[in-house]
Formats: structure tokens, sequence, C-alpha cells
């Protein structure tokens, strides 16, 4: 999966994140699940961001202590969820970044991807509660804005 | 062992750490499946309490896993009501069942 321009940029991640949220509030107030594959989406480009403005990418022994699977090209990941191949290193997706950098919202994060999953591929939500997903699209909102989507 | 007892052994020792890892009362059941093409361990979780805490609790649980796991499998999770019988007809799947 490969991104545009604009979305190898926090600014343009970010206002991403906006039109995708606007979005999912319009489905929400509709009753429509897909609200929940919006959501996750807006998150996704937050999160997008906090990882390319993130500093521990430009010091790869910070990074290696974070996680052994951590590389600097994970600053631009895409996938969701990285893959195993034989004779090589584990590969990341931004699940895997999100969970091993920010663990405040990394629950959230998954979560949210998860309900994504649900609508998408299943009969609509079904474990994971409606609720769950606003409240989860908003701590990772909150999260990024006090500044907390930092690599400690 | 045969390739196939060795992705059975990994899919069974997947599901009894996270089963450790989460805690038997907090579960009702827990279902492991390996796609041994891909690699992708997909972990189907019915908790005891399917609340909004439990689910982050059992998440930030299943961290733990991941880590153990990072080099082996990539984990994906669903939280259920229940375990289906989709699984009753595909005995060629690595597996591992908790009821």
């Amino acid at each position: 999966m490969s991104d545009s321009g604009s979305l190898r940029t926090v600014d343009g991640c970010l206002k991403r994140a906006v039109s995708i949220k606007n979005t999912a509030k319009l489905l929400h107030n509709q009753g429509d699940d897909w609200f929940a594959v919006c959501y996750f989406y807006a998150a996704y480009h937050i999160v997008r961001a906090a990882i390319m403005a993130d500093p521990i990418f430009d010091d790869p022994e910070r990074l290696k202590a974070a996680s052994p699977f951590l590389v600097p090209e994970d600053r631009f990941v895409t996938a969701h969820k990285g893959r195993v191949s034989k004779g090589v290193p584990r590969q990341f997706g931004v699940n895997d970044v999100v969970t091993a950098l920010y663990g405040d919202i990394a629950a959230q994060y998954v979560r949210l991807h998860m309900a994504s999953v649900e609508v998408r591929y299943q009969e609509g939500l079904r474990g994971i509660h409606r609720d769950s997903v606003v409240t989860d699209y908003e701590a990772i909102v909150t999260a990024y804005n006090e500044g907390r989507l930092v690599a400690s | 062992m045969s390739g196939l007892d060795e992705f059975q052994a990994l899919t069974t020792s997947i599901g009894e750490y996270s089963l450790d890892t989460i805690g038997r009362d907090h579960l009702r059941a827990l279902r492991v499946t390996l796609d041994t093409r891909t690699m992708n361990a997909d972990l189907v979780i019915v908790l005891e309490e399917n609340s909004d805490e439990e689910q982050v609790a059992t998440l930030r649980e299943l961290f733990e896993v991941e880590r153990v796991f990072a080099d082996e499998a990539v984990l994906s999770y669903q939280f259920a009501e229940a375990l289906d019988d989709e699984m009753a007809d595909r005995a060629s799947v690595p597996l591992f069942s908790y009821a």
C-alpha cells in the first residue's frame, strides 16, 4: 500500500483525519455502522502524523531499545499489520508501531482497527460496542492534542 | 517434527500463553487459528464480561503475547459473544480451542 504525497506529511495526514472524522459523525448520526470504519481511518491518519513527527525515528539506538523490529523506515509505514517472512526480520505495520511506542492509546487504536474489520468483513459491529468506537477515537485525539503521542 | 506439527505447536503455544496471560477467569472461550501461508494467527476471544474496560485490559495483556511471538506470527483479534462452528469443518487448519 503506497500513499500519495500529501499523506507523507504531518499536515496532510491531519487534514485527512479531520475530513474523515466529519464523515464518521454523519454516519454515526444516521445509525450506520460504517461510522466505525471512518473513525478508525481518522485515527489512522492521526497516529501516522504522530509517527512521522516522532524524533525517535531519527535515533536507531532508541528505536531498537523500544523494539528490536523497529527501523527508521517505519516512520512512513502504511500497512496496518506487519508480516513474518522466513529469513527476514519481522516487518512492522502501523498497529505494531503504535503498540511498541504509544502504550497509552495502543489498546484503543487496535480496538478501533478491530471495529473497522467487523464492519468491513463481517456483519457489522457485534463484539465491539458502538460507544467504545467513539471513546477510543476521542482518546487518541486527546492524546495527540496533549502531545502524548511521542515515544518516551 | 513435520511442518504441520510445527505449525500446530506454535498455534498451541500462542493459545496457552494467551490463556495464561489473560487469565482463565476472564475468559469464557478462546480460539486460535493459524494461516500457515501468511503466518497470521487469528484469536477469537469470548470474555466472561464483554465490557469496554475488560476489552481494553485484555488487549493490553495480548500485547505481551504479541511481543513473545513477534518473529513467528502476526496476531489479530476479534471479540465475540460465542464461538461459532465454522472451524468444525476445517480440520486441516492448525487450531487451539478453549471453552
